[in-house]
């Protein structure tokens, strides 16, 4: 049993901790199950070799023995040689309780839906083990115990709530570890060939977004995340910018409001629909409209923000901006520089620029593909005139190059374009692979406007698998082969239904910090301020009813019953004279022992043991009187 | 009042020789107002305990010996025709009597053992609708052979339960087998003895013995041990109510014999070997000595301080 629940308990660990101390653990289990069988029992000084084997192991493995890796792989480590030192009952209880500790470390690691069920599968199992301990039967079999373990659970789940509530929260999760080693994915904080290429074909989720007014169509979802302006000839980098605290363009049109919730993607910035207008909580704002935190983001982190519509008649672009977004390294790519030139001499204005640029791409050769081919040297050149053909860096660095190299401020922008509509959730999902790079182009008196060049390119010349991306899953599924015949859809519709779900644990319970408890309590009357006191009121009002029910409990068992005490106190004092005093033998037996045996302690004890006799057994009218009498005799003693 | 005991114990211990706890056991069952159980052999002086009780304490004594062929009206009397006053008159049996020696009540089939048994429990017998009441104090001292004798019908347990002791006398010790050997058995003085407390002083006594203190904390000491023996694997079920009645019954009587008005856990752990052993059914898997079990289950029961 104890095993059973001990495997169950670090299995989640076994994929996060080194493979030896994984296999370390699996052989101590196997061991005590076969010296159980066996009766086999190591002696003390083996354990304890092995225990500081292990000790050293993992100082060697980490080079530590604290921070999150090396301190779970001791504790396993530990838990596992606890069990082969198991005999009592203390032990096994100690085992068990310990096994509730254990468990959570697993959300250390992970922490989803699928997790909190399985680990809820644990808690059961480890009540049950409790239950079938304590148990004056013994073993009852297993649906038995589960349902006493699950009545307990049931009996737990209002403290529970009320804690989940109210309960004081730090800022950010408890477990949210700073050095987690997990691999930050998403898009980068620079732009080479062949970046976004690697991202597009991961479907991991990047966020989620639910509107609060109507929502865009998808084709207009260009969720920014950077502004690139800095161009070496070959990488695609943030340039100077400076933080604001606001777009100084003082007129603007509100359009949507939506709430955006991040994946942890172990990077700092935010993304938003365009245009911004102020920045969320806990951000801040750049002047080239992007979001950044000031810490990493290492949990779920969710945000409310607002799409806006800029009137820029009459704004004009400072010239720090414009020489940064006219930067271009001095040489290189001469054949677009020039061909640039041409065309902006052949256009009537910048409008008209880019419109041509546009039809370039889209009447000439220029194709979609995710396997370029690879140029190391003069990027551009080879792009626009040689091999044409990329995806969308490829296509907005070469159209922020011409647009620069005619001398018109231009920059790069990365994110994610499009999403996924949850009708089960009323939310969007924003999926690794819907990044996306563009560019934006300032024009006089419209400010800076949304130019994206893939978009330009010819349906036919987009490779046919990427066309039909968006329905690939489905065929997957449906596959005759796996032997399936499920109606068209229905894998989505489950998929958009289990997104839905996840969504709301992500977001309402795993999400469910400080801001969400304030918010919460202000909405039953309770600020902020308020809240905070009563919180610690709450946990103050606990800790104090506690004591005094443990106080109230102590002196209970005292005043009810001072005989009894002073009685075991006179059985000590004999105990101490080595007189051995079995719990059966009554008052009068003892006195018998003691006349018989010990005549000097008779003498001394005899008195208070009549007088305990008459106070328990005899009608006595005075008893106060007497037990007076038989506390002053047994002090005495 | 219990001085005036300590001469009759002392008289019933030159009879029966070197017994003295039994014979302790067995007057303080009379105080008790029970009926008394003796199981042993053949010849180890059953019979001689219960005379010298009857004679010491002035009782009416009747001897009924159970034979395999008595019938219920050998014990309680019949309805017999009288010829002068041409009516049925009744004829009161030996069980119409105070004290009562019923010999080997085992070797009796169940018919027969049930008429005593329920005098016993109503004290009064009834004969074709006519009821009669049965002397005062009534008493009764039944003896049986080990139920593994050929030709027994072992008694039921609702049966055992009438019976407030069941003790066994065993085999004397070296020195009073000497004695015994000699010739000079307690026999001869049981002739001589003398009553030596009227009937008066008997129901004064046993009167006395049930206001003999029990108080809250003894009772919670019993409340354990009954409970012990409902929790034991050892025994297929524990002590009822009536059983833990009789232990306190006995206990007081004990205690008074012991000069107390009061009942101490003693008392409890000294009757309740004979008051409890026989209540108590054993479970399949249990084998062994029945009096073993149940003086083991009073020493892992403490007395609560």
């Amino acid at each position: 049993m104890l095993i059973f629940v001990q495997a169950l308990v670090l299995f989640p660990l076994w994929f996060e901790i080194p493979i030896w101390v994984t296999a370390s653990t699996i052989a101590l289990m196997l061991f005590k199950f076969l010296s159980y069988r066996l009766q086999i029992k190591l002696p003390a000084w083996i354990v304890l070799i092995f225990v500081f084997s292990a000790l050293a192991g993992v100082y060697f493995h980490f080079r530590t023995i604290s921070g999150r890796d090396a301190g779970v792989s001791l504790i396993c480590l530990m838990y596992g040689f606890k069990l082969l030192e198991s005999k009592s009952y203390r032990d096994a209880a100690l085992t068990l309780f310990i096994s509730f500790f254990i468990m959570v470390m697993a959300f250390l690691f992970n922490q989803s839906i699928v997790m909190g069920l399985y680990l809820l599968l644990a808690m059961i199992a480890i009540l049950s083990g409790l239950v079938a301990l304590n148990s004056i039967h013994g073993f009852q079999g297993l649906k038995h115990l589960s349902k006493i373990s699950g009545v307990a659970l049931l009996q737990a789940l209002p403290i529970m709530l009320v804690l989940f509530f109210l309960f004081p929260r730090l800022p950010g999760p408890l477990w949210a570890m700073p050095d987690s080693s997990q691999g930050g994915t998403g898009i980068s904080d620079s732009m080479s060939p062949g970046d976004i290429g690697s991202l597009t074909t991961f479907d991991d989720p990047a966020f989620r977004v639910k509107f609060e007014s109507t929502a865009p169509s998808a084709n207009d979802m260009y969720w920014r995340g950077m502004v690139f302006s800095d161009y070496d000839g070959f990488t695609w980098r943030e340039g100077v910018r400076s933080p604001t605290r606001t777009t100084n363009i003082p007129n603007f049109t509100s359009r949507h409001q939506y709430k955006v919730q991040m994946e942890p993607n172990q990077s700092r910035w935010l993304f938003g629909l365009e245009q911004l207008a102020t920045s969320p909580k806990g951000t801040f704002l750049f002047n080239d409209f992007t979001w950044r935190r000031p810490r990493k983001i290492t949990t779920q982190f969710s945000y409310s923000a607002e799409a806006v519509t800029y009137d820029y008649q009459g704004v004009e672009l400072s010239v720090t901006h414009r020489n940064v977004n006219l930067q271009l390294p001095a040489t290189g790519n001469q054949r677009t520089r020039q061909w640039a030139q041409e065309l902006f001499a052949q256009s009537s204005s910048t409008q008209d620029f880019i419109q041509r640029t546009l039809n370039v791409i889209n009447q000439q050769e220029y194709s979609y593909t995710l396997t370029p081919e690879v140029l190391e040297e003069e990027v551009v050149d080879g792009f626009w005139f040689d091999t044409r053909e990329g995806f969308c860096e490829h296509y907005s660095g070469a159209f922020v190059f011409i647009m620069r190299a005619a001398g018109v401020p231009a920059r790069v922008v990365t994110g994610y374009q499009g999403g996924e509509y949850n009708p089960y959730g009323d939310f969007y999902l924003i999926r690794q692979s819907d990044a996306h790079a563009w560019t934006e182009v300032w024009v006089d008196n419209q400010g800076w406007i949304r130019v994206d060049p893939t978009a330009a390119i010819d349906p036919s010349r987009v490779e046919a698998d990427l066309r039909t991306r968006a329905t690939r899953r489905d065929s997957w599924f449906s596959d005759k082969e796996f032997g399936f015949d499920l109606p068209q859809g229905f894998i989505q519709k489950l998929q958009l239904r289990w997104d839905a779900i996840k969504s709301f644990w992500d977001d309402s319970l795993m999400g469910y910090g400080q801001d969400q408890q304030n918010n919460w309590l202000s909405k039953i009357g309770i600020k902020s301020n308020q809240w905070r006191f009563l919180g610690y009121g709450l946990v103050f009002a606990l800790i104090v009813s506690g004591l005094v029910f443990g106080l109230w409990l102590l002196r209970k068992s005292s005043k009810r019953d001072p005989i009894e005490k002073y009685y075991e106190l006179l059985k000590t004092k004999l105990m101490k004279q080595e007189v051995i005093i079995s719990p059966h033998l009554g008052p009068k037996a003892i006195l018998e022992l003691l006349q018989r045996e010990y005549p000097e302690l008779y003498k001394k004890y005899s008195t208070p043991i009549k007088f305990y006799i008459a106070l328990r057994y005899k009608k006595v009218s005075d008893k106060d009187n007497l037990l007076q009498r038989f506390k002053t005799q047994v002090k005495a003693l | 009042m219990h001085q005036a005991l300590t001469p009759v114990l002392n008289q019933l211990n030159k009879v029966v020789l070197g017994k003295s706890h039994q014979v302790k056991l067995s007057v303080a069952c009379l105080l008790a107002e029970g009926h008394l159980l003796i199981e042993d052999l053949p010849g180890m002086g059953k019979t001689t305990l219960g005379q010298a009780i009857a004679k010491v304490f002035g009782l009416e004594f009747q001897r009924i010996q159970f034979t395999s062929d008595i019938l219920p009206a050998d014990i309680i009397g019949a309805n017999i025709f009288d010829k002068n006053d041409g009516q049925f008159k009744f004829h009161p049996g030996p069980v119409f009597s105070q004290l009562i020696l019923g010999d080997e009540i085992n070797r009796a089939t169940p018919k027969a053992q049930s008429a005593l048994l329920e005098a016993m429990e109503e004290q009064q017998v009834t004969v074709e609708g006519e009821t009669f009441a049965l002397p005062q104090p009534f008493f009764v001292i039944a003896t049986q052979n080990p139920s593994h004798q050929i030709g027994t019908y072992p008694l039921p347990e609702s049966q055992l339960d009438r019976f407030l002791f069941r003790i066994q006398l065993g085999y004397p010790d070296a020195s009073f087998e000497r004695v015994l050997l000699q010739g000079k058995s307690g026999r001869q003085n049981l002739n001589t003895l003398e009553p030596m407390l009227s009937l008066e002083d008997l129901m004064r006594i046993q009167q006395e013995v049930a206001k003999v203190t029990v108080s809250e904390h003894l009772l919670n000491y019993v409340i354990h041990l009954i409970k012990a023996t409902r929790q034991s694997p050892d025994f297929e079920h524990g002590l009822s109510p009536r059983g833990g009645l009789a232990l306190i019954g006995a206990a007081k009587a004990w205690a008074f014999l012991d000069g107390r008005d009061y009942v101490l856990p003693e008392d409890i752990q000294q009757t309740f070997i004979p008051a409890v052993a026989h209540r108590l059914e054993f479970s399949q898997k249990t084998s062994g000595d029945s009096v073993k079990l149940v003086s083991e289950l009073l020493e892992q029961v403490s007395v609560p301080s």
